[in-house]
């Protein structure tokens, strides 16, 4: 099977025109449309889904049925975080780079995988690819619908995130985002004996939950961290504040540390400052055994497909919806197009690399 | 005598002399002096404050024996507070204690007596004590009204307070550099240097 770049291309342009941001569903509407005419001549199984408004796409050389085990999962999300400049969604191509709106997060990658999907050759292997619409905003009602309501499984997912460089992301912190409330009685400033300080509650309550987060000397910073993100507090300078709250994100990674782990922890410690605790987030950790069968695999495919020696094994500080494959059990990696400016104006991906990228999933997936 | 003070203090308490009540401010310091008008009157007036200086002498002598200083400003209070009322042989309303009546007292006493003491002796009536006292007790200062020694009416409960504390208000600024909330270590988190610099290394807490 051979790429037509210009037909990859025109199909990636014709992604980023769809206004597909995550809250905006009729656009991902109109997109789902379109790919599933794209797919019409495919012998694919092509199926949509639905959860809290939020639409997804499954296509498949195999019926469609979550009873069965895929052999290997596709994901690729619709949804792109809105544009400052409106042009954004009219995309451009200049200097071998597509610029617009989601080019490389992810409309690059995704638009691969619906191009390999219609030209997969004949295979035993069974191949499904999923299309959400709220990996921006969490993946809750999107990628997590398929796994945790659904029950997809299979031995291997990979999702096409774009990245500044070709990188296999098989480890991902997890993630408790919370919020600390105190309450004190507040006073007149000059009589501070009378009453707590609630900013300072919180301050003090902070400096003992840092403690289960020390820093440590590493190049690549894989310990697990807090932010103090937000603070709010304070009528005027001369009454001591009697309402406070703070934000906190915490990223984890430690083998021993889950969402609940960490939350119990903390717990224990706001009982003892009597401060009110509240959990905004929490997302579990993501590590992919790389001695996977599959992940070493596609190792070794991209590896020969590039010319390097060296592994492209990656740990990712952010997140993706790889996580929730993972979760199940699933080895799972983050591996895309690269290019650059996600999330910001001038967002683009390298036509290059879309090819190559094209080509090592084929490999891959006839290994 | 003792009726004359409860009077005053009613008529002082029930005008809202709060300080976003220019017109107020004006109106308390009018109903005061109408009580001293045989006596020399200096007003002083900053930021639309006014205050005032009260004497026997007709131009205002180097260095006053004694100064009696009251307050007219009142915090904010409700409607209500503005209406006085006596009850169990308690004056209550906005302003009672701090400090319309020993300002009424002190008015009362320096009409009495000013005129019968040997030395020289005023009444100062400022409008803005609550809020700093810079534009009224600190600005007269500024134009050299002197004394041996101030008795301020504020409430004490029969103590004498010879100490104040000072007072420093400040606020920090601190500009960290902003980063993701998941690479804290490519940041500078400004609320944290705000902190540490303040509460742990100054120790103030």
């Amino acid at each position: 099977m051979s790429i037509s770049k210009e037909e990859l291309i025109k199909l990636i342009v014709n992604l980023i025109y769809f206004k597909t941001i995550t809250k905006d569903q009729e656009s991902v509407k109109k997109a789902f449309a379109f790919i599933k005419d794209y797919l019409k001549k495919s012998n694919l199984f092509v199926k949509e889904f639905q959860k809290n408004g939020f639409l997804s796409l499954a296509a498949s050389n195999s019926y469609i049925d979550f009873s069965k085990k895929y052999d290997i999962i596709f994901h690729g999300h619709i949804d792109v975080v809105a544009a400052s400049e409106k042009d954004q969604f009219k995309p451009k191509i200049k200097d071998g780079k597509i610029f617009g709106r989601g080019a490389l997060d992810m409309k690059g990658g995704l638009g691969v995988l619906i191009y390999l999907m219609k030209k997969l050759p004949k295979t035993d292997k069974k191949i499904i690819l999923l299309i959400t619409s709220d990996e921006e905003i969490g993946g809750e009602n999107g990628t997590n619908y398929f796994f945790k309501d659904l029950g997809l499984r299979g031995n291997f997912f990979l999702t096409a995130e774009g990245e500044r460089d070709y990188l296999l992301k098989v480890k991902q912190k997890g993630v408790v985002m919370f919020k600390l409330k105190a309450k004190t009685k507040g006073e007149h400033s000059a009589y501070q004996w009378l009453s707590e300080n609630a900013i300072i509650k919180i301050f003090n309550c902070y400096q003992k939950i840092k403690k289960l987060f020390p820093k440590k000397k590493s190049k690549d910073h894989w310990y697990s961290t807090i932010n103090l993100g937000l603070i709010k507090g304070g009528t005027a300078v001369n009454s001591i504040p009697n309402e406070a709250e703070a934000s906190f994100d915490i990223r984890f990674c430690e083998p021993w540390q889950s969402s609940d782990a960490i939350i119990n922890k903390l717990k224990k410690i706001i009982q003892k400052e009597r401060l009110n605790f509240e959990l905004i987030y929490k997302t579990e950790m993501m590590a992919t055994d790389i001695k996977n069968f599959y992940v070493n695999n596609l190792n070794n495919v991209v590896k020969k497909e590039l010319n390097i020696k060296k592994d492209l094994y990656f740990k990712n500080h952010g997140t993706n919806d790889a996580r929730f494959a993972n979760i199940v059990g699933i080895p799972s990696v983050g591996f895309g197009p690269i290019g650059d400016n996600y999330h910001a104006p001038s967002e683009f991906v390298y036509i290059e690399s879309l090819v190559k990228y094209f080509n090592i999933l084929e490999k891959f997936v006839l290994l | 005598m003792f009726s004359s003070i409860i009077l005053l203090t009613k008529s002082l308490i029930s005008i809202p002399s709060t300080r976003d009540n220019k017109k107020a401010l004006n109106q308390v310091l009018d109903l005061a002096l109408r009580e001293v008008k045989d006596f020399t009157i200096e007003l002083f007036e900053k930021e639309g404050f006014p205050s005032a200086l009260i004497y026997p002498q007709k131009t205002r002598p180097n260095n006053f024996k004694i100064i009696l200083n009251a307050h007219l400003d009142v915090v904010s209070g409700r409607e209500e507070q503005y209406k006085p009322y006596e009850k169990d042989g308690k004056l209550f309303g906005r302003g009672a204690v701090d400090m319309k009546g020993a300002a009424a007292v002190e008015i009362l006493v320096f009409k009495e007596v000013a005129k019968k003491v040997s030395y020289p002796l005023a009444l100062q009536l400022v409008t803005d004590e609550e809020i700093g006292g810079f534009c009224g007790t600190k600005y007269q200062i500024e134009k050299g009204v002197r004394a041996d020694f101030v008795i301020a009416g504020e409430p004490t409960d029969f103590g004498i307070n010879n100490k104040a504390k000072g007072i420093i208000w400040l606020k920090i600024k601190t500009k960290g550099k902003a980063a993701h909330g998941a690479y804290p270590w490519r940041g500078k988190n400004a609320l944290l240097i705000t902190f540490l610099s303040l509460f742990v290394e100054l120790s103030f807490i």
